[in-house]
């Protein structure tokens, strides 16, 4: 039996007239001990699809099961074993205390005063609430809400967590803590606890979970693990291309590039290393681009087209600063499955 | 960072879910409609308000009963300010159940966590309204002493209630089941708004305000026009000002009780069977976590 099983999931809005197909016949299994990061643009369907896992949503066709039991006609039971964070939300009660924000919810899910009151406890000194126990909500930063949000989430101790993008909007120390915390919870008890993550962040997912899959346009288009992900991409080549220009229109040396034969993909980096940069006087963009400084990642299916398109971009006048061949990232296997038309959604 | 501390959740132990529900929806309702940071914004709302309503009521009678010339009718008053004081259930608990889904859907995004736990949303609701009961009761207790005082020293229009005579049991059984019909009004307004956006405002207010009018609030139902009367008949807020009345004069009221208790079933039923179908919509619709859509 497995955590969380879906077949041929599917999910139809109607929307003034319009319908949209936000999942189109999902398959996942995920296993017991697991966490799986779901990766996609703004749009696939990732949301969508923890909605129904969570009970949220109803699904047009197909079904879906948490620990064998079906998510629509077994909600009840589902709800006992599940729980879910949402990321850039703070649910709670303003005028409740951190402590009774979480004794609310312990008492909904029908924990005993007792082991209510040892969980709580802990989930306040995990998080590092402690000298907030006693504050009102409506007192807390935006960072220790979101740390009582994340509380609340493991307040039943549940089989499986719905993770939706749980560090957007937290800062650099929040988001590392966070993540820490997750793998820690799942490596406690590999048997019995179960981790879906959604996210846009490629090195959160690479970082803390162990199977990948990647939705575009309502379909899992890849679903492996992070190694045997990069594997698949052995035969193509990873490059990083840093270029100097004057030129004000990002958009078309990317298409320029990806429209050219033995292009795999293609796309601007908007790296932590840009931002650097920008830090010690460069005019930084999250662009890829400082100062006119470009830097693309491209997939070549073969490394002898690295000659070609350095002459290409010589000749489209860029000074061409440097080529590296890197290894191949999650960031290489999510360009090769959704390629820049995924890049431009997100 | 100790995680190995978690153990299974002992789910259904102790206390049954729904009881608990009901006990954390009382509990938070307390807390969130007292708002205790803000004592003045509760006493506005908890005391003077209701009181303003009630003596605007009184003196429109005053005012009506001189100005057709038949002078001051203590019966009448009697009818019209008992009328108004206990409108002050159904009205504060419908109008505090309907704004309910907005406050916990877009105001404090608790919801879809309430929603997904296994406590069932319609306890949740029972306890919400409760906790709003405590406080109408409050208002209530406060605006019939002090609008009595008014009206008798200024007015000289006193409520002609002997203490001696009050049939208590008929009195708190009318007002628990007075409660009851107003919890089980709020769950539909509750329900309505559940799968709508627009109406989270209005609702509330069209539904007081056609509850004023049809209940037999200033007015006894037989004075409507006939399709309208018979609608009043119907509604357990007309029987249970009814009962109150009666009870409160010393009057049989058993046969208005029985109404009402008759009125409440059929509203349960109705308010149950509609927040089963509409939770099953919102499920399909989406509605439980969308926060807006004007």
């Amino acid at each position: 039996m497995y955590a969380v099983e879906t077949i041929d999931l599917s999910r139809v809005f109607e929307l003034k007239g319009r319908r949209i197909l936000a999942l189109d016949g999902i398959n996942i299994r995920i296993g017991k001990g697991e966490i799986l990061g779901l990766l996609g643009a703004n749009g696939a369907g990732k949301t969508t699809l923890v909605k129904i896992l969570s009970t949220l949503l109803l699904p047009t066709s197909g079904s879906a099961y948490i620990h064998g039991h079906d998510v629509v006609r077994d909600a009840k039971y589902v709800r006992g074993i599940i729980n879910l964070v949402s990321g850039g939300e703070t649910p709670g009660y303003g005028m409740l205390t951190v402590r009774e924000n979480l004794w609310l919810f312990s008492q909904l899910y029908g924990l005993s005063s007792g082991i209510a009151r040892e969980r709580i406890e802990m989930l306040i000194r995990d998080m590092g609430l402690e000298q907030y126990r006693d504050v009102r909500m409506h007192r807390l930063s935006t960072g220790y809400r979101q740390r009582l949000n994340l509380a609340r989430g493991f307040i039943n101790d549940p089989k499986v967590l719905f993770l939706d993008e749980p560090t957007l909007g937290l800062d650099v120390i929040n988001a590392k803590h966070m993540r820490r915390y997750i793998r820690d919870w799942v490596d406690a008890d590999g048997e019995e606890r179960t981790i879906l993550l959604t996210t846009h962040y490629l090195a959160e997912a690479e970082e803390v979970c162990d199977k990948i899959a990647i939705i575009y346009r309502g379909r899992i288009v890849a679903y492996e693990t992070p190694l045997a992900l990069k594997a698949s991409l052995s035969d193509g080549v990873s490059i990083q291309v840093e270029l100097l220009s004057n030129r004000t229109t990002k958009g078309s040396i990317v298409e320029e590039i990806s429209s050219r034969d033995g292009v795999l993909a293609c796309m601007l980096v908007p790296s932590q290393n840009v931002v650097e940069q920008g830090d010690h006087g460069g005019n930084a963009r999250y662009d890829g681009s400082i100062d006119g400084l470009t830097r693309l990642r491209i997939m070549l299916d073969d490394d002898s087209k690295i000659p070609d398109l350095v002459s290409m971009l010589v000749m489209n006048g860029y000074r061409v600063l440097s080529v590296r061949r890197d290894q191949p990232t999650l960031e290489d296997v999510y360009m090769r499955y959704v390629g820049s038309m995924g890049n431009e959604e997100s | 960072m100790a995680v190995e501390g978690h153990r299974p959740s002992p789910i259904g132990r102790g206390m049954s879910t729904v009881i608990r529900t009901v006990v954390q929806g009382v509990w938070l309702g307390w807390k969130v409609e007292s708002n205790w940071t803000n004592p003045f914004v509760f006493l506005t709302y908890l005391i003077a308000k209701p009181i303003a309503g009630v003596i605007l009521v009184g003196l429109v009678f005053v005012i009506g009963s001189s100005a057709s010339g038949m002078g001051s009718r203590e019966d009448l008053f009697f009818y019209v300010f008992i009328g108004a004081v206990f409108f002050i259930y159904p009205a504060t608990m419908t109008v505090s159940l309907a704004y309910l889904v907005h406050e916990d859907r877009a105001k404090y995004e608790s919801l879809k966590h309430i929603y997904i736990t296994p406590a069932s949303l319609t306890p949740y609701i029972v306890g919400r309204g409760m906790a709003s009961a405590i406080n109408a009761s409050v208002s209530v207790a406060v605006s019939l002493i002090i609008g009595s005082i008014i009206f008798s020293n200024h007015f000289s229009l006193p409520l002609s209630i002997d203490v001696v005579r009050v049939d208590y049991p008929a009195l708190v059984a009318s007002i628990l089941l007075g409660v009851a019909a107003s919890i089980l009004l709020g769950i539909i307004l509750y329900a309505i708004n559940l799968i709508t956006f627009k109406l989270q405002y209005s609702l509330a207010e069209y539904t007081t305000g056609v509850l004023f009018l049809l209940s037999g609030v200033v007015f006894p139902t037989s004075m409507l026009p006939y399709p309208a009367s018979l609608i009043g008949g119907a509604l357990p807020t007309t029987h249970f000002l009814n009962a109150v009345r009666e009870a409160l004069a010393g009057d049989h009221a058993y046969t208005s009780m029985a109404y009402l208790l008759l009125s409440t079933l059929a509203l349960a039923v109705i308010s149950l069977a509609c927040m089963n179908r509409v939770e099953s919509l919102a499920r399909m619709k989406g509605t439980i976590d969308r926060k807006a859509e004007y």
